[in-house]
């Protein structure tokens, strides 16, 4: 049994939070604002909407906690999906052009670049170690469809290539980056 | 859509790159594959640790979301205070509560031991933090699903009947039952704790009925000093739920202005120990 929010583990402050503890909310949101604020500002390049879209996390999950399922994964993952998507959404509404826009001048300077995406002690070496491993082709789909929130038909049309061949990259990418970041994790764990 | 079409679509959907038409014959599938099911955890897990370039939230995003945040159906009355939690580092602090831990909003009762908790999380412990998540994401396969339908009944069962049938199900189980009283009223109050649980009830108490411009406030006693538990409005047989930590030695309770107060300003009604077999592990 934990005795408060800031030692609980994540499973037990969302039960907490389904029994409307706030607390629970509170510090679920210290550990784990920053990444979604993160990832919105990263996808929407603008700190307003990516504001809006941590608020409406936190507080869609104070009102449907049952919505996480601990048996899929961690409390991060599920928070992080739902900003992803959410953000996603906006991008790709109308409403978003001014959004759009900014992005797109945004990207033409920076680009992307996965490598720089992760900056988190432990996990980044590891992180861009499998990253580094995928196929330029696999990494780069994969970028421009979490980070840059297109379709994998967009992908696709900015690839030069079949869109089947963009579904699949997507997928053997991920699952090479899983095989790589189980295999690196364990060989930290010993 | 067939299994083979569906399964193709398993990366870009995680990414939530499928179009609407796409992303519901996904969902469809997963629904009733649970190999599927299992690869877009997977991926979704792989995805939440590539976005791993934390932003500081503005300043101020946590009052907004605390604002938001409403009463559940049927919860009437009794508040459940949050505790101090550390107020360094731009993390939330409880509404009401201004940036010197005081209380600026009189409508809400603030913790009296401010930054009474252990640790304060800045950047560098939040890091940390985030890096044990992630790599729980790899450690870390087995989850408790029972949890889910745990916060499924909770919820269902507050929605329904609110805080008097989690109280009863607390008297069901194994609990126990701590008292409080004054020398000149005897027994006043009851408090009902399961045991394993750090959630306590206020069950009941022969406490006569405040004015609606007053409230109760139960105050735990940790290390000599009262920190609020929670307003409990003016009607004392209202059950409430607070969370009992294990430094709380005493409990007490004083009639205050509505919303409550930081330190009790009237003479304490009544009081009782928390005693032996607290903290529960």
């Amino acid at each position: 049994m934990t005795t408060e929010p800031t030692t609980a583990s994540d499973a037990n402050l969302a039960m907490a939070v389904a029994r409307w503890h706030e607390p629970a909310l509170a510090e679920i949101y210290r550990r784990h604002s920053g990444a979604v604020f993160g990832l919105a500002r990263r996808l929407l390049f603008d700190p307003a909407l990516a504001e809006e879209v941590t608020q409406e996390v936190f507080v869609r999950f104070w009102r449907e906690p049952e919505r996480y399922d601990p048996g899929r994964g961690t409390l991060r993952t599920f928070l992080m999906s739902v900003a992803h998507g959410r953000a996603i959404d906006i991008l790709r509404s109308e409403t978003s052009r001014r959004a759009r826009e900014q992005r797109a001048s945004a990207v033409a300077e920076a680009g992307y670049d996965l490598e720089q995406e992760v900056s988190d002690f432990a996990t980044a070496e590891r992180v861009r170690k499998a990253v580094a491993k995928l196929p330029d082709g696999e990494r780069r789909a994969i970028e421009l469809a979490y980070f840059g929130g297109h379709s994998y038909r967009e992908v696709a049309v900015l690839q030069n290539e079949p869109e089947g061949t963009v579904k699949s990259r997507i997928r053997s990418g991920l699952k090479r980056m899983q095989r790589e970041l189980s295999t690196l994790a364990q060989g930290a764990d010993r | 859509m067939i299994h083979d079409e569906v399964e193709q679509l398993l990366g870009a959907y995680a990414l939530h790159a499928t179009d609407d038409r796409e992303t519901r014959a996904v969902e469809a599938h997963l629904a009733e594959c649970p190999r599927c099911r299992a690869e877009v955890d997977a991926h979704e897990e792989t995805a939440a640790m590539l976005a791993t370039s934390a932003g500081e939230p503005p300043p101020g995003l946590w009052d907004k979301i605390a604002a938001s945040i409403e009463a559940p159906p049927g919860w009437a009355g009794p508040t459940v205070l949050p505790p101090v939690l550390p107020a360094t580092g731009g993390g939330p602090v409880p509404p009401g509560t201004g940036p010197d831990g005081r209380n600026e909003d009189p409508s809400v009762a603030v913790p009296l031991v401010s930054g009474r908790r252990r640790g304060s999380r800045g950047g560098f412990a939040w890091g940390l933090v985030a890096a044990a998540a992630a790599a729980a994401a790899i450690f870390l396969g087995v989850q408790v699903s029972q949890l889910r339908s745990d916060v499924t009944q909770v919820r269902a069962a507050m929605a329904r009947q609110g805080l008097g049938l989690l109280a009863a199900q607390a008297q069901a189980g194994p609990h126990r039952t701590l008292t409080l009283g004054s020398t000149a009223h005897g027994a006043v109050a009851t408090v009902v704790v399961p045991v394993g649980s750090e959630d306590a009830y206020w069950v009941g108490s022969t406490l006569s009925t405040l004015a609606s411009s007053r409230t109760y406030q139960l105050w735990g006693l940790v290390r000599g000093k009262p920190v609020s538990l929670g307003v409990m409005g003016p009607d004392p047989r209202a059950v409430s739920m607070f969370r009992l930590e294990p430094d709380v030695t005493k409990l007490m309770v004083t009639a205050e202005p509505r919303g409550g107060t930081s330190l009790p300003t009237t003479a304490v009604l009544a009081v009782g120990d928390v005693g032996p077999g607290h903290p529960v592990s």
